[in-house]
């Protein structure tokens, strides 16, 4: 048994308030991989937050060797702010709107640097989100061997490890036993950074990946034991914890080439009724998926599964659903994706 | 069987597109009450609008006499804009305000303006080409509140009449409104006062007809229990008002009375700010003193506390959300400020000897 120790990372950001950031810290004291683990560092994303805290007592039990660094709420200020960032509001929920220049087009969009996560390894001269990351990064990432970076994804998306395609890191997010894998090229040789986390821990020669849960602004139960397991399989992964990893058989889908999948779209505009399926479920070709009921004659036509196939994402939902209501509404324009099937 | 007649409702007014509105009319072509069911005045509100399209194959078997009349789409250019109102935005979700007059709701602009705002038109219409028409006897309006209070109906205080037809209802909370004039707000501009505003269900009420509102628990979503719930409700006051045969349903669950003098409230709040975790509780189910609500994860110091029902009673309110939750992600957000209100346990007041027991019984558990 080792105890879990509480310690604090002074964070001083301009025109901010000064504050503590807690962690945990679990050292075994014997030489081994240094494993953090990051969550809520979008304001809006807590599941990770209660997996660590589930984690931890299972760490100080089961920690053979190495260090383990537990960050459950990276990112307070965005989680006092209830938002994904430290600046978002209401109306502008991504961040301040800047206008950029992308293709030959001008546009008004979302600036990046509000993201903590597109921000590594930060700039103490830089905006809140910047030099946020910089203290992170100076006090507790540079030391680590290892990351698992937690984060959520909206509800009608499946649990998925978003690991970067290197052997290392891909086997490492396989060993989390995630419903579904979905790798990422590697970055290019050149890149200067700004990193995601797991994007600077990849291109530095260490092994990270990110895991997005289902569901934003919320706890599911479902989703913090599949996040708990993962992190004790990781753990065992690295040989940190003894033992074999469990659930491996229940990774669904490891998207690759291979990977066909499915798109189900609405056929006209109306309100969409699931039937009692779940995203992750199994459904046969032919297998109904839910009902559409015109606003407009008020009839109601089917919507059945175009092929066999796990469901990666299931209902209706569009562009902002992380961040708007409206973006969540059962009510479909026609187009609107209603669920992916992936096989 | 009576088959349900889809019929449409044009809409051109002085500044919108041009639209139809459907709507179901099951006429049995006997003499009888008209009943009409609204759904999604408000357009992140549709529960009720599914709960329509499920009973109108019911109502097209049982109907007997009278007529009944279902729009479960009242409002669809705010279904379109997929907000409360047809004006919300992600920033104004309310629309602009009047003083404290939500101007742009359409359940504050009956009988409408056909020179009004946008809400205030479309009401106008619906009011004088339509339900002028119909005359509904009695008249059922369905809405749905944020995901974390528990469904309820809702009558005028002092109106007999609703306050029997929305018994029936069956929802677990009943409420009794007083509705003075929504001019009476402050800061309301003189031009706004010009003509009365109601909403639907008031002004029914204030005319002589039976009516009431209810309030399903989840705005933009469908919630299967939620959905049977409405159906059930339907199908009761159909009985009730003699349009279907047969006896009503669930009348034997237990309705709690809010307004009532033997109702009391307690609000349960945190003793510090942290991530509240829920404790696999839901709405409306019964707590002891006592037991386990969730636990609140404190960022700043890394512990944790058990959070515990401080009477037995229902969970009337249950999670951690906060002003505006109807309309803003952020309010929903499982992190709670220092007396944030993670739940509020509503019972009927305890005789003393039962609350002697309850003390008792506290103290045994230790």
């Amino acid at each position: 048994m080792v105890k879990a120790k509480v310690r604090h990372l002074p964070v001083k950001i301009k025109d901010r308030p000064e504050f503590n950031l807690a962690y945990w810290e679990i050292d075994s004291g014997n030489e081994g991989p240094c494993l953090l683990v990051t969550a809520a560092l979008h304001g809006n994303e807590v599941q990770g937050s209660e997996v660590i805290r589930r984690f931890c007592p299972i760490a100080e039990k089961e920690i053979v060797k190495g260090k383990m660094v537990l960050v459950p709420f990276a990112n307070p200020l965005a989680v006092w702010n209830r938002r994904p960032h430290i600046v978002s509001t209401l109306a502008e929920p991504k961040g301040r709107m800047v206008e950029r220049v992308i293709g030959e087009k001008k546009m008004v969009v979302p600036d990046r640097r509000d993201n903590l996560n597109c921000t590594w390894p930060g700039n103490p001269e830089g905006n809140e989100s910047e030099q946020m990351s910089y203290i992170l990064f100076n006090g507790l990432v540079q030391q680590a061997t290892h990351n698992i970076d937690l984060h959520c994804w909206n509800k009608f998306w499946a649990t998925s490890a978003l690991p970067i395609k290197t052997e290392e890191s891909l086997e490492f997010a396989k060993a989390g036993a995630y419903p579904f894998v979905i790798p990422s090229a590697p970055l290019p040789k050149d890149f200067q950074g700004p990193y995601t986390l797991t994007g600077w821990f990849n291109s530095h020669g260490r092994v990270a990946f990110a895991v997005e849960f289902s569901g934003q602004y919320i706890l599911f139960e479902k989703e913090i034991n599949i996040g708990v397991r993962s992190l004790v399989n990781c753990s065992k992964y690295l040989k940190m914890f003894k033992g074999d990893l469990q659930g491996l058989d229940e990774t669904l889908v490891v998207k690759d080439d291979s990977t066909k999948v499915f798109k189900v779209t609405a056929p006209i505009e109306g309100l969409f009724i699931e039937t009692d399926l779940k995203i992750r479920d199994f459904v046969k070709q032919g297998t109904l998926l839910g009902y559409l009921f015109s606003d407009k004659n008020l009839e109601t036509i089917e919507i059945k599964a175009p092929a066999d196939g796990y469901l990666y994402s299931y209902g209706s939902h569009r562009a902002l659903c992380d961040v708007d209501l409206a973006g969540m509404h059962p009510y479909s324009d026609k187009g609107d994706t209603l669920a992916i099937i992936k096989s | 069987m009576v088959e349900a007649k889809v019929k449409y409702i044009n809409f051109k007014t002085k500044t919108l597109p041009e639209y139809k509105m459907p709507y179901w009319d099951i006429d049995s072509g006997k003499e009888g009450p008209c009943f009409l069911v609204t759904a999604a005045i408000h357009g992140n509100e549709v529960q009720g609008s599914e709960a329509i399209r499920r009973f109108c194959p019911i109502a097209e078997k049982s109907l007997l006499k009278g007529r009944i009349v279902l729009v479960p789409f009242v409002n669809p250019l705010a279904l379109w804009n997929r907000r409360p109102h047809i004006v919300s935005t992600l920033g104004e979700p309310f629309g602009v305000y009047a003083g404290k007059l939500e101007k742009d709701n359409l359940n504050r602009a009956w009988p409408g303006d056909p020179d009004g705002n946008e809400s205030d038109q479309v009401a106008y219409i619906f009011f004088n080409d339509f339900f002028k028409k119909i005359a509904p006897t009695h008249y059922v309006d369905l809405h749905c509140y944020n995901r974390f209070i528990a469904a309820c109906s809702i009558a005028e205080k002092g109106n007999p009449k609703s306050i029997e037809f929305a018994k029936q209802s069956t929802f677990p909370i009943f409420r009794l409104f007083t509705f003075g004039s929504l001019l009476n707000t402050e800061d309301v501009p003189e031009e706004l006062k010009k003509r009365e505003r109601f909403s639907l269900m008031q002004w029914v009420s204030k005319n002589g007809g039976a009516a009431f509102a209810v309030e399903f628990s989840g705005q933009y979503t469908l919630i299967e229990k939620e959905v049977e719930r409405g159906v059930r409700m339907l199908s009761n006051s159909a009985k009730y008002i003699g349009v279907f045969e047969g006896q009503l349903e669930g009348m034997d669950e237990l309705v709690i009375h809010k307004e009532e003098e033997n109702v009391e409230m307690v609000a349960v709040r945190v003793p510090h700010q942290g991530l509240f975790i829920e404790n696999g509780l839901s709405i409306g189910d019964y707590v002891k003193k006592g037991d386990v609500l969730g636990h609140l994860f404190n960022d700043a110091t890394l512990k944790t506390i058990p959070i515990e029902a401080p009477i037995s009673g229902y969970l009337y309110y249950y999670g951690s959300a906060r002003r505006r939750c109807d309309v803003d992600l952020a309010s929903m957000h499982p992190f709670v400020d220092k007396d944030g209100n993670i739940a509020t346990i509503i019972r009927e007041k305890p005789s003393s000897e039962q609350e002697e027991a309850e003390q008792r019984e506290g103290k045994n558990n230790g």
